[in-house]
């Protein structure tokens, strides 16, 4: 059994958990002792709230909106290659941005989401010429 | 936050929490909250609704949804009639005192008690305490936030700490205590259209960073905000939308206004760990890893970096959303994505920020168990606490106070502004605040309506209704609707009836709970559950001037008993995949 000292994916405290990790699954969440966030306590999210990495219901394979084989907003979400899904989202923002204008896309960035994902998610915009980037923080 | 959470156990002698339900949502901060009135500090909570920290308070003053300024204001007055004010602070660290007189000179004690019941002496007496206290710590989250007048609040908040000097120090300060684990850090990294690491977007600094380390022109101008986006759809303005990790079609204030507008985007991309309720109407649905599945940093409230380590495999097949994103600008062709390693990236922000996250390296991250900015060099030890030097980020190094009135109708705001510009001849774009009601309760929606959580949850769900503990913990019966006892008696609804909530946005439906706890007047409930999802309720057309917020906090609203037969025809109107009610209400049935 492996340990990590990890920050919780939950509210902005930041509290530090210890995760028991064994065969490639998480068994057990434990407060980690003498951290100065939270000092050997954790509340009931902390201490229960990792199941959800292991959900049969987690998403594995990027799924496009399609009919008849081609993409289509009227279509039905099938599974498609990463090949398909990136080549998709660059052409599709890439001719927004060339028929419009920059300002024609927009990014939802994540509050749960590392910083250094909100910052590469930023700069795809702003290098573009869009500061259409925005987060949940006012809700 | 301008300190650390744990000065609250540590150091603060006076706790003042308002509009935030510190025990649900923070609970380890509430914990250090705790820990400080052992020692003795003395803790004032200020909310609608009698939370658990309102039970174990010292003084609680149970307001109307949305009556911060006048009350800010009332106790702002009395420190300035008594002379409680920090004179000595206010003359070597402020600029507009004056203002700040001019605009409480109408806000008494006693107006408040006669508009709320509320004793002036009460009034008083939190006012004293804050004031003289040898230090006061304010902490509030989106029960002051979430307004047409949320900005206008946070300057009352910033004016009464500046003028009693309870900033700069330990157990001091002006402290919003973050709802999500990375907000800081999303806003750090430049996840607003305002902002990139390195300043805002027309600043002089930004622009050179931008063009020194991005090679790119950055443009100058501001870009739109999420609560505009659904206009924004709907005119053109916006065809292509990039969501990851959140979940906008719950979280969104008036859901089916934005889930309505997303049908007219050309692209709709989501990104996520689960078949969320907005990736169900996406046209592009992206997988990624999940939290304990990647390396990287969060901040938390206090502003520190924290580390997190790659704990387990994903499925195969799934990256880090940060490599999922750099694939996407590598594929357009864009330069600078070439990323090896979360790391990578974060000393990519450091450059780009020095000032602020120059001296903040993974291995001191990881030694020293977090740092907080700003910390520009590697032997800087972090800054835990903000403004001991006293001086604001302002040219000047002055704290600005800011007029902050109160007026009857959102109509009566702008007069408001140009009276008080006038009055006090105030320099050119001085800001100037002004609070009201968003909406009135009328007969037909006789109601206040107001949104939280609850502590085994977190946000729209996706991630607490995957964990059993939590799910079944929380209440078998799921979401429910909280009333105040006169809502009950006019009614005629008793706890564990079926109710419907409406306004003329949409409505749910849940089991009511009849609660003493709550302001007269007022319903409660929460976003966490799809079937019965308070957001569906909120105004999403009436604004903050300066932020953009919705009055997510404030909407009118009746309630009326159902039957069970209405209630389950209204549920499964609301029945999405994600979180299926029928699987709870089977449990219910057992």
């Amino acid at each position: 059994m492996k340990k990590f000292q990890t920050v919780c994916p939950y509210c902005g405290t930041g509290c530090n958990i210890d995760l028991h990790v064994e065969n490639n699954k998480i068994v057990k969440a434990e407060p980690t002792k003498g951290h100065p966030v939270n000092d050997g306590e954790l509340c009931l999210k902390g201490l229960f709230g990792w199941e959800y990495v292991h959900s049969p219901r987690r998403i594995t394979k990027p799924m496009l909106r399609k009919k008849d084989g081609v993409f289509s907003k009227k279509g039905k979400l099938e599974e498609v290659s990463w090949d398909e899904a990136y080549d998709f989202a660059a052409s599709r923002m890439k001719s927004t941005i060339e028929e419009y204008s920059p300002t024609h896309v927009m990014g939802f960035s994540s509050a749960r989401c590392l910083n250094e994902e909100n910052y590469v998610f930023q700069k795809l915009f702003r290098v573009q010429g869009s500061n259409n980037v925005d987060h949940c923080a006012r809700l | 936050m301008t300190n650390n959470l744990t000065e609250f156990a540590t150091d603060a002698d006076v706790i003042f929490c308002m509009g935030t339900n510190t025990s649900e949502c923070h609970p380890i901060i509430a914990m250090h909250m705790l820990r400080g009135m052992k020692r003795g500090a003395k803790l004032i909570v200020v909310d609608p609704r009698k939370t658990d920290m309102a039970k174990k308070a010292d003084y609680y003053l149970q307001i109307p949804v949305g009556y911060n300024i006048p009350l800010l204001n009332a106790m702002m007055n009395h420190i300035i009639k008594e002379k409680l004010y920090n004179q000595n602070f206010i003359d070597k660290h402020c600029v507009g005192f004056d203002y700040v007189k001019y605009a409480v000179k109408d806000f008494t004690p006693e107006r408040v008690e006669e508009e709320t019941g509320i004793k002036a002496s009460v009034v008083r007496e939190v006012a004293e305490l804050y004031a003289t206290s040898p230090a006061s710590m304010f902490a509030y989250t989106m029960g002051m936030t979430q307004f047409v007048d949320g900005t206008s609040n946070i300057f009352a908040i910033s004016n009464l700490a500046l003028i009693t000097g309870q900033i700069g120090r330990p157990g001091t300060g002006i402290n919003p205590l973050r709802g999500q684990n990375n907000v800081q850090g999303a806003c750090d990294m430049g996840a607003l259209p305002h902002v990139i690491p390195g300043g805002m977007v027309m600043t002089e600094n930004a622009q050179k960073q931008a063009k020194k380390i991005w090679k790119c022109n950055l443009n100058a101008e501001v870009g739109y905000t999420m609560t505009d986006l659904p206009d924004n759809i709907e005119s053109g303005k916006v065809r292509f939308l990039y969501v990851f990790g959140e979940n906008p079609a719950m979280s969104d204030p008036w859901t089916d206004h934005f889930i309505h507008s997303c049908e007219s985007l050309d692209t709709f991309i989501v990104q996520d760990i689960f078949f969320t309720e907005t990736a169900q109407i996406a046209d592009l649905v992206l997988p990624a890893a999940s939290w304990a599945e990647k390396e990287g940093t969060f901040l938390n409230t206090s502003r520190t970096v924290q580390y997190l380590p790659k704990a387990i495999e994903p499925a195969e097949g799934l990256v880090p959303d940060w490599q999922v994103i750099c694939n996407i600008a590598k594929r357009i062709g864009l330069y600078g994505f070439d990323f090896l390693s979360a790391k990578e990236i974060w000393d990519e922000v450091r450059k780009m920020a020095p000032d602020q996250f120059g001296g903040i390296t993974y291995e001191r991250i990881i030694e020293e168990n977090g740092l907080a900015w700003p910390c520009p060099d590697e032997n800087h030890p972090g800054t835990p606490i903000q403004y001991t030097d006293l001086k604001s980020f302002h040219p000047d190094g002055k704290f600005k106070l800011i007029p902050i009135g109160y007026v009857d109708g959102m109509e009566d705001r702008l007069a408001y502004e140009e009276k008080t510009r006038k009055d006090l001849d105030l320099p050119e774009g001085y800001a100037v605040g002004c609070g009201t009601m968003s909406e009135k309760p009328t007969k037909v929606h006789p109601c206040m309506f107001t949104t939280g959580r609850k502590v085994y949850h977190y946000h729209t769900g996706t991630m607490t209704r995957e964990c059993k503990a939590l799910e079944f913990g929380a209440d078998i019966m799921g979401p429910v609707i909280e009333i105040s006892t006169d809502i009950a008696e006019t009614t005629g609804i008793v706890t564990g009836d079926y109710g419907v909530v409406e306004n003329k946005r949409g409505r749910i439906a849940a089991k009511v709970l009849v609660t003493e706890d709550m302001r007269e007047g007022t319903i409660f409930s929460t976003f966490h559950y799809v079937e019965a999802e308070a957001n569906k309720l909120s105004n999403a057309q009436d604004k903050d001037p300066f932020s953009g917020m919705n009055p997510v906090k404030m909407t009118i609203a009746g309630i009326r008993k159902i039957d069970e037969k209405e209630f389950k025809e209204i549920r499964n109107e609301h029945d999405q995949f994600m979180h299926p009610s029928e699987e709870y209400r089977k449990v219910r049935e057992v």
